[in-house]
């Protein structure tokens, strides 16, 4: 238990009461001048069973609750409180906001920095100027080699991504397939653009940072975004600041938890982009099960390290287990002043001068963690075209170990070094070639050449036909928990929904009655089918050339 | 001039037997291979003997005439490297040489000087014989069939073909996974038979015990000796097998019936060793064919019944 009087101390609102999930949006409370009212500290109580406590005002998820209390009394409930058994924790709703920006954003027409001329590159205007995108060298080597890496995507489904933020505008550059005003400061509700709720607020770093992952590339227009993806707006804060259990809620809906009264996802996103946190000296326990929910379900959440220069241990989310954690470097590779640090940096990528979108739709120059992170989504984004299936775990572990450390990069600052989404997916893919097994009806292997005979003797001659035989690389299994596994995915049916049909720690294996109507996918996963080393990535080919009468049968 | 290397020279009292000429016997030969000489010097108008070919196989005790046109010449002498007893006379109707050839052994190659001789002209004429061992026809042919089978035998091909048929159907069915059937798999292993080694030497030694029988340096009776020793050994070898076939009928069985009848024996009618070629508990012979009976015709591909029929798998 993280809960102390210190920790009261940064809880204190100003707010006067704590929205319910339920409610319609609402217009931002107005202080009252009659009486000043005593300071609240909102608290989160997980609960081992689904029992909540008299003092609820809200219950988005189950075993959750948010409390809010009189500063003065807080101490005193959270003893009470923990005194149910049934009471997992008692933790503050620590203030969360987008990490402060070491400068404010800069907006010129696009192109004019830069001479440096693109080959194929995509059209839109401020593309010339979107470091990230071109491959390092000497003089900047804290680029990510993004366009070599995105000519190599296949291309063929879009990736969902899930930015969790505030500020988010409607553009012509930038596309949101769905978003939901998680805040309980002034939400919820379905309205999620900054100017349905607040036409005063002027934060757009909901938009920047969703325009680096996912604006529409090469329409002639603002910036390219890393991935052509499906967006979807988590806005859990309001104009910038909010609360951290607000943050749990949108990672639960992005994941495809219900949440109360926002429309249920279909299916969870691939990625979650998360450019937000609060000091704290630990990932308080609300949170990281909803990012244990969320990496469950296969999504990949990033994380920005923050800005206030300090020991990122003690930034969250940043300091959650199972989230990758981005520091942030300039061009040149030398790791930002501003950025937070430390072992919990798992990646760093660029912060400095990154091209975005802002709120008017604008190519502007932005500066911070908050935009190194989206970085690291969209690439990731590539990476999961590919790869579907691919683990949370997993895709992290391929982003760290594809990473760059030039001369002039600090290992002492970061732990992680510079994303490069070139290597990255070039490991990847070649990795794929060497794993790919082989496939083939088991009739028609070279041994059964007396085919006539295997199915004279058969029960079902018919069945027999169906019966296919893998031969995978037995070298593939270096985890004692790894095994070969396929997968069956009827038609429109997604990869997440693909059925497990074997999963063997055998190199060579039978897959009986194949249905060429279907398609099958092999992988190496955990005996459940989770964790999968490929994403699910590797499609087997159902072939029967190989089926014409042998030698041993005329 | 009498060839350092001749054995045996003719006599004359053999010619005389031979011919209806007096012949001269000038030296037993003499000029060169095929060369012609004058007694005279003075150029004749004379046709030299001819034959028709300078190799020619004939059988053993059998007399054979050997085309050509002697065009009234003797034979005044002839000479062979072997020791061995024929005879060669001369065609009574000028159409070649007779020649009787003795009983052998074993095949026997006679290397042949003839040396004719008219109005006072010698030639010669070189002839290589090939003298058949008729009479041990059958043993040739089965020491080839055994000869060219060596390697099935050894390897056991028929019981490792319907061994692994056995080990394959059962995974197949999902009675044993991979891992397994590549463990059965190493569980047949020929070498294993404890007269493996012996039967490989004695197959090697046939091959060239053959090999100097062609030559005529061993006798038939010593490769009857050595086949009877080989085919004492496969039927020893073939129990190997069996017990292999045994090892794995629970899955075999399931599917046809039982695949461990008979020794492996050579079958000359089929031409390789089989358990299965001539037993009647897996078929019958019809029109010059063996058929196996209905129970195992679903697996008659793997059952070999004729020589043109490759059991293996690697074989294309």
């Amino acid at each position: 238990m993280l809960f102390n009087r210190h920790s009261f101390a940064l809880v204190a609102l100003s707010l006067t009461f704590v929205a319910s999930a339920d409610e319609a949006p609402r217009k931002l409370p107005q202080d009252s001048p009659a009486e000043p009212k005593e300071e609240s500290v909102s608290l989160v109580v997980r609960y081992g069973t689904d029992q909540v406590s008299a003092q609820s005002v809200e219950s988005p998820r189950q075993r959750v609750e948010v409390v809010s209390i009189p500063e003065s009394d807080a101490e005193a409930y959270a003893a009470f409180l923990k005194q149910n058994p049934g009471v997992l924790s008692v933790e503050p709703n620590y203030p969360v906001s987008n990490p402060r920006m070491p400068s404010p954003p800069i907006t010129i027409a696009p192109g004019v920095t830069s001479a440096q001329s693109i080959t194929n590159a995509p059209n839109d205007p401020a593309f010339i100027d979107q470091y990230a995108w071109q491959p390092p060298t000497q003089q900047y080597p804290g680029v990510h080699d993004i366009l070599e890496a995105a000519k190599k995507s296949p291309q063929k489904r879009k990736v969902r991504i899930g930015v969790t933020d505030s500020g988010f505008h409607q553009v012509s550059d930038l596309v949101f397939t769905g978003g939901y005003n998680f805040s309980t400061i002034d939400g919820p509700g379905l309205d999620f653009y900054t100017p349905q709720i607040d036409p005063s607020c002027t934060d757009s770093h909901g938009t920047a940072v969703a325009g680096i992952i996912a604006a529409t590339t090469n329409n002639f227009e603002g910036v390219a975004g890393i991935v052509d993806a499906e967006l979807y707006a988590a806005r859990v804060m309001s104009c910038g600041t909010g609360l951290l259990n607000d943050l749990a809620t949108g990672i639960y809906w992005l994941s495809g938890q219900p949440t109360g009264s926002a429309p249920t996802m279909s299916s969870p996103v691939d990625i979650i982009n998360v450019s937000m946190g609060a000091p704290a000296p630990s990932c308080p326990s609300y949170l990281q099960d909803a990012i244990d929910y969320a990496t469950s379900k296969g999504v990949l959440i990033v994380a920005a390290a923050g800005n206030e220069s300090l020991d990122v241990n003690n930034y969250t989310p940043a300091n959650c287990d199972k989230v990758i954690t981005v520091g942030s470097v300039g061009r040149n590779g030398t790791t930002s002043n501003f950025s937070n640090y430390g072992d919990g940096i798992d990646v760093a990528a660029l912060g400095e001068l990154v091209r975005t979108l802002n709120g008017d739709g604008e190519e502007s120059y932005w500066f911070g963690t908050s935009f190194a992170a989206p970085n690291v989504a969209g690439v990731a984004g590539i990476l999961k075209q590919q790869a579907p299936g691919l683990s949370s775990e997993q895709t992290v572990v391929r982003i760290k170990e594809s990473v760059r450390y030039p001369e002039i990069f600090d290992t002492g600052t970061f732990r992680g070094g510079i994303l490069d989404a070139n290597n990255l997916v070039t490991r990847f893919q070649a990795e794929l070639e060497e794993a790919h097994p082989e496939f083939k009806p088991a009739l028609a292997a070279q041994g059964r050449c007396h085919r006539t005979a295997y199915q004279n003797t058969s029960p079902d001659p018919s069945d027999l036909a169906k019966v296919y035989e893998l031969t995978a690389d037995g070298t593939l299994l270096h985890a004692a928990d790894a095994f070969f596994t396929v997968f069956e995915r009827e038609k429109g049916q997604s990869i997440a929904d693909a059925q497990l049909i074997a999963a063997t720690r055998e190199s060579t294996f039978l897959i009986e009655q194949v249905d060429s109507d279907n398609s099958y996918v092999f992988d190496v996963c955990q005996q459940n089918g989770s964790a999968c080393k490929y994403g699910k990535s590797l499609v087997l080919g159902i072939e029967r050339s190989g089926m014409s009468a042998s030698a041993c049968d005329k | 001039m009498e060839k350092a290397s001749t054995k045996r020279i003719c006599s004359t009292l053999q010619f005389l037997s031979a011919g209806s000429l007096a012949l001269l016997l000038i030296g037993c030969g003499g000029g060169g291979s095929g060369g012609d000489t004058s007694s005279t010097g003075e150029k004749q108008s004379i046709q030299p003997p001819t034959l028709e070919n300078t190799y020619y196989t004939v059988v053993e005790g059998v007399q054979t005439r050997l085309a050509g046109n002697l065009h009234g010449a003797d034979i005044e002498s002839y000479a062979l490297e072997e020791d061995i007893d024929l005879t060669v006379s001369a065609s009574p109707d000028d159409t070649g040489l007779i020649f009787t050839a003795p009983f052998v052994n074993a095949p026997q190659l006679v290397n042949l000087l003839v040396t004719f001789s008219t109005n006072g002209v010698t030639y010669e004429r070189s002839l290589a014989i090939q003298i058949r061992n008729t009479s041990a026809r059958e043993l040739e042919e089965k020491t080839r069939l055994i000869m060219n089978d060596a390697s099935s035998l050894l390897s056991l091909g028929q019981d490792l073909a319907l061994y692994h048929f056995s080990v394959d159907t059962a995974y197949l069915y999902g009675l044993i996974p991979h891992s397994e059937k590549l463990r059965m798999l190493d569980e047949f292993s020929p070498e294993n038979s404890p007269v493996y080694s012996q039967l490989q030497t004695q197959l090697g030694e046939l091959r060239t015990a053959f090999s100097d029988y062609e030559k005529g340096v061993v006798a038939d009776s010593a490769l009857e000796q050595q086949i009877d020793v080989i085919d004492a050994l496969a039927e020893e070898h073939g129990e190997y097998g069996v017990q292999q076939l045994i090892d794995v009928s629970d899955f075999s069985e399931a599917v046809v019936p039982a695949l461990t009848y008979g020794t492996l024996k050579l079958s000359e009618d089929a031409g390789f060793f089989s358990r299965f070629v001539g037993n009647n508990d897996y078929g019958s012979w019809q029109d010059g064919k063996f058929s196996l009976n209905e129970s195992y015709a679903p697996i008659a591909s793997l059952i070999r019944t004729n020589l043109s029929q490759d059991i293996r798998c690697d074989a294309f």
